[in-house]
């Protein structure tokens, strides 16, 4: 899938002491990974919010739901509660893969939100109908491989909602590969007005001096917001690319 | 994207029986017009009171165009036939069937069993 963009996740996930920069809607943070940990759950087997198998009928549309561990249904997998956790800021990064592929799953992130996984001029997409667009399966992104055809980068306080529609002619329960990794991550501290001790390294990866993934979180159209609370629980500014780029350096 | 793969091939495998009569008997709805119908296999029943000819014919997008596809299919009352008689494989299909065309079968003298299998290219 290379040849179209389309990577496995696998192929996506950092390693300890990679470079991360991160967008946010108020710009980027700049960021070097301290800890990896894989995080799977194979096979995920989709449960509605009272812990029951949601067993979708033929071309029918399941309503949002977050993905709820099956052991306690009040946990929601994918989200971060804590802003920090020992010692440094923390993040997740990954994808999932689906079956059947006859499912579609329409991503909500934040919960709630508009999909914008779709072409920018289209009307609002909707789920409930089975839109061709807007969604991935397991086509795009098998069970065995997910892929980042949808790639998920989910901070502290989001949750993530998906709804689903079934296309085949038989019911079926979707069946999830959760596939991330557990950043965390030291961030660097952009000094504005003078030279500061990060400010070489920041401005490295903004001019692409260095490698370093550039991840947005949300949406390309419309980055999550990094609100109040991360920016003071992680002490640090977000910036614009063209201030990061132009940062003194000594 | 990447091409189907034989799982996803099999996981979207249709099995539907038909009973056939002496006029023409639809397998299916019209095919989707987005849609390409693959037909892996076609298994006929014989009627255990006489042998039987069977006709598998198929309605163009014209709506009004037959096309013979089997013709003549000699079914002895207590056999059955399968199509294709070297055995079936989800990859290599009997027949296409593009969007908007039908598949009929019609029997001589007394209606059949008839069950046949097939998978969309979409879903």
């Amino acid at each position: 899938m290379d040849s179209k963009g389309i990577s496995p996740i696998v192929e996506r996930l950092l390693l300890p002491n990679h470079l991360m920069a991160l967008e946010f809607a108020e710009g980027w943070l700049f960021s070097r990974i301290v800890r990896r940990r894989i995080c799977q759950y194979r096979p995920y087997s989709l449960i509605d919010s009272l812990g029951a198998t949601v067993n979708i009928a033929a071309t029918s549309a399941q309503a949002e739901l977050r993905l709820r561990d099956p052991r306690n249904k009040d946990v929601d997998i994918l989200y971060l509660k804590d802003t920090t956790n020992a010692g440094f800021p923390w993040i997740l990064h990954g994808a999932i893969g689906w079956k059947p592929h006859q499912i579609f799953v329409y991503p909500r992130f934040p919960e709630g939100s508009d999909i914008l996984q779709r072409f920018p001029e289209l009307d609002p997409i909707q789920p409930s109908a089975g839109n061709f667009t807007g969604y991935y399966s397991g086509h795009e992104s098998p069970y065995d491989e997910p892929t980042d055809f949808f790639e998920y980068v989910i901070p502290p306080g989001q949750h993530v909602g998906h709804e689903f529609y079934n296309q085949d002619r038989r019911a079926h329960n979707p069946v999830a590969n959760i596939l991330f990794a557990l950043y965390h991550f030291q961030l660097f501290k952009p000094t504005l007005t003078g030279v500061g001790p990060h400010n070489r390294i920041i401005r490295d990866i903004a001019l692409r001096h260095v490698p370093a993934a550039f991840l947005t979180v949300g949406f390309t159209s419309k980055p999550l917001d990094l609100g109040d609370k991360l920016i003071k629980d992680w002490d640090v500014l977000p910036i614009k690319l063209d201030e990061a780029q132009a940062l003194e350096v000594g | 994207m990447p091409p189907l793969t034989k799982e996803e091939i099999r996981e979207r495998l249709q099995t539907v029986n038909v009973y056939i009569t002496t006029t023409r008997t639809p397998f299916f709805a019209a095919v989707d017009e987005r849609k390409i119908r693959y037909v892996v296999a076609i298994t006929l029943f014989g009627d255990r009171v006489s042998t039987r000819e069977v006709y598998i014919e198929k309605l163009e997008e014209d709506g009004t165009t037959y096309t013979p596809k089997f013709d003549s299919i000699n079914l002895a009352p207590p056999e059955k036939v399968q199509l294709p008689v070297e055995g079936k494989d989800i990859e290599n299909p009997i027949m296409t069937l593009e969007g908007g065309s039908r598949l009929y079968g019609r029997v001589s003298g007394n209606s059949i069993t008839a069950t046949i299998e097939y998978w969309d290219n979409d879903v």
